[in-house]
């Protein structure tokens, strides 16, 4: 999975247009950033990058690009 | 030698409480959403004054009319609950004189939530592989909805309330092939009611509703339930039983022929499912119309399995559970054939 790829099942996750969604995005500001994103988000990493998140890492991010820095090792060019 | 279940029956509660009634009071958006997740559409609560004993025993007295078996046989009797009729005495000693059972019955509670159920199983076949007891009586009962705060979204769309009872015996063929049980305290924060016993008594302090970040009000005797964090425990705990037992009792995946987890939510147990590669039709589901029913939800799931005709004579079942604690455990059986008289 790219970069791109996640950006873009995550921007179904929480209902927004991917081409609006940048790292910078705040994660506070999208309205579909709720309990249920959360669970769909770690599954997705899990899923599709085999890695298993702790509730911190996850309840600790901010922005787009710390969803990324979780998966940062396993995505592919 | 091993031990058998015998029958299963079990006693949802009465009242109904439909997506409706809960988009009115969280917003048809909201349930949509936890809809999707959950894929539990309705549940079914007890009403004011129903203990999760009395759903208990109501399923162990159509249990004894159904089966025709002579109380006066059991000889032990284990009632799984969180949600006891009094601080003391024990639930199960107001129960074996509530349902008749001899003064040799031995009698305990076992306090655990979504675990219970294969923690009882394990405890009454231990005690009936030893010699201890001849015919068991688990039985579990539990009224968490009561627990809730009505205003709390995080748990109100996802919990029912139900009781059971399960009557086991010896065998000296089929039944249960071995146990994995397992405790994390560490995660207990994580899914609590923190006040209203001796460590945190009730007090006016305790009765304060504060609102968190998500907008979920309660107070410190509310059940609480970070959602995430037992979502991934549980995630993480499940496919651990299982490959734990397959390596203990060497057998494959292959070999099992129903795979059966606690009924905790539709997204949850697909996704274990997925992680383990079970085929869909390999396990089955009783959740959505009646919630998540704590350690009751096994024993209804089970029972709703031999009924959709996915236990067969001969059947390997592996159960899993997870829950509050943290607590979990696991075991295989080998289902019974009739003349086991294991018509659950």
């Amino acid at each position: 999975m790219t970069r791109d790829e996640f950006i873009r099942e995550f921007a179904d996750i929480v209902g927004e247009d991917a081409a609006k969604l940048t790292p910078d995005t705040k994660l506070a500001g999208l309205e579909g950033w709720d309990s249920v994103a959360y669970l769909s988000v770690v599954v997705l990493i899990d899923d599709r990058l085999g890695i298993s998140v702790g509730p911190e890492a996850l309840q600790s991010a901010t922005q787009v690009s710390d969803l990324l820095a979780l998966g940062d090792s396993r995505f592919s060019s | 030698m091993s031990t058998v279940i015998t029958a299963i029956e079990y006693t949802l509660g009465s009242e109904s409480l439909p997506q409706e009634t809960l988009e009115a009071r969280f917003g048809k958006e909201a349930m949509d959403k936890v809809l999707k997740a959950s894929g539990i559409r309705h549940r079914q609560v007890a009403p004011a004054g129903i203990c999760g004993s009395d759903m208990a025993q109501e399923s162990a007295e159509r249990l004894l009319q159904s089966t025709g078996f002579n109380r006066s046989r059991i000889d032990l009797l284990i009632f799984c609950t969180q949600s006891p009729d009094y601080f003391l005495p024990t639930t199960a000693c107001l129960l074996q004189d509530k349902l008749g059972l001899e003064k040799g019955c031995a009698a305990f509670d076992l306090n655990l939530g979504c675990s219970q159920y294969v923690y009882a199983l394990g405890v009454a076949h231990s005690m009936i592989a030893s010699g201890l007891a001849q015919h068991a009586l688990v039985l579990t009962g539990d009224t968490m909805t009561r627990t809730l705060s009505p205003t709390d979204r995080s748990v109100v769309p996802l919990l029912g309330d139900a009781g059971s009872a399960t009557l086991l015996r010896a065998s000296h063929g089929a039944g249960f092939l071995g146990f994995e049980f397992g405790t994390d305290g560490s995660g207990a924060k994580h899914l609590m009611i923190p006040a209203g016993g001796f460590r945190e008594p009730h007090s006016a302090e305790t009765s304060i509703a504060r609102t968190d970040a998500e907008g979920n009000t309660r107070t410190r005797e509310n059940l609480y339930m970070n959602g995430l964090a037992v979502f991934q425990f549980a995630v993480r705990v499940a496919p651990e039983i299982v490959r734990k037992l397959l390596v203990k009792l060497s057998l494959s995946m292959e070999d099992i022929n129903l795979f059966l987890f606690h009924q905790a939510n539709h997204y949850m147990i697909d996704y274990i499912v997925r992680k383990l590669k079970i085929p869909p039709e390999k396990t089955h589901f009783h959740l959505d119309d009646i919630g998540n029913t704590s350690g009751t939800s096994m024993p209804v799931v089970l029972k709703e399995a031999v009924r959709a005709g996915k236990i067969k004579p001969g059947a390997l079942v592996m159960l899993v559970v997870f829950g509050v604690g943290l607590s979990w455990a696991g075991t295989v059986i080998r289902w019974p054939d009739d003349s086991g008289g294991a018509a659950a």
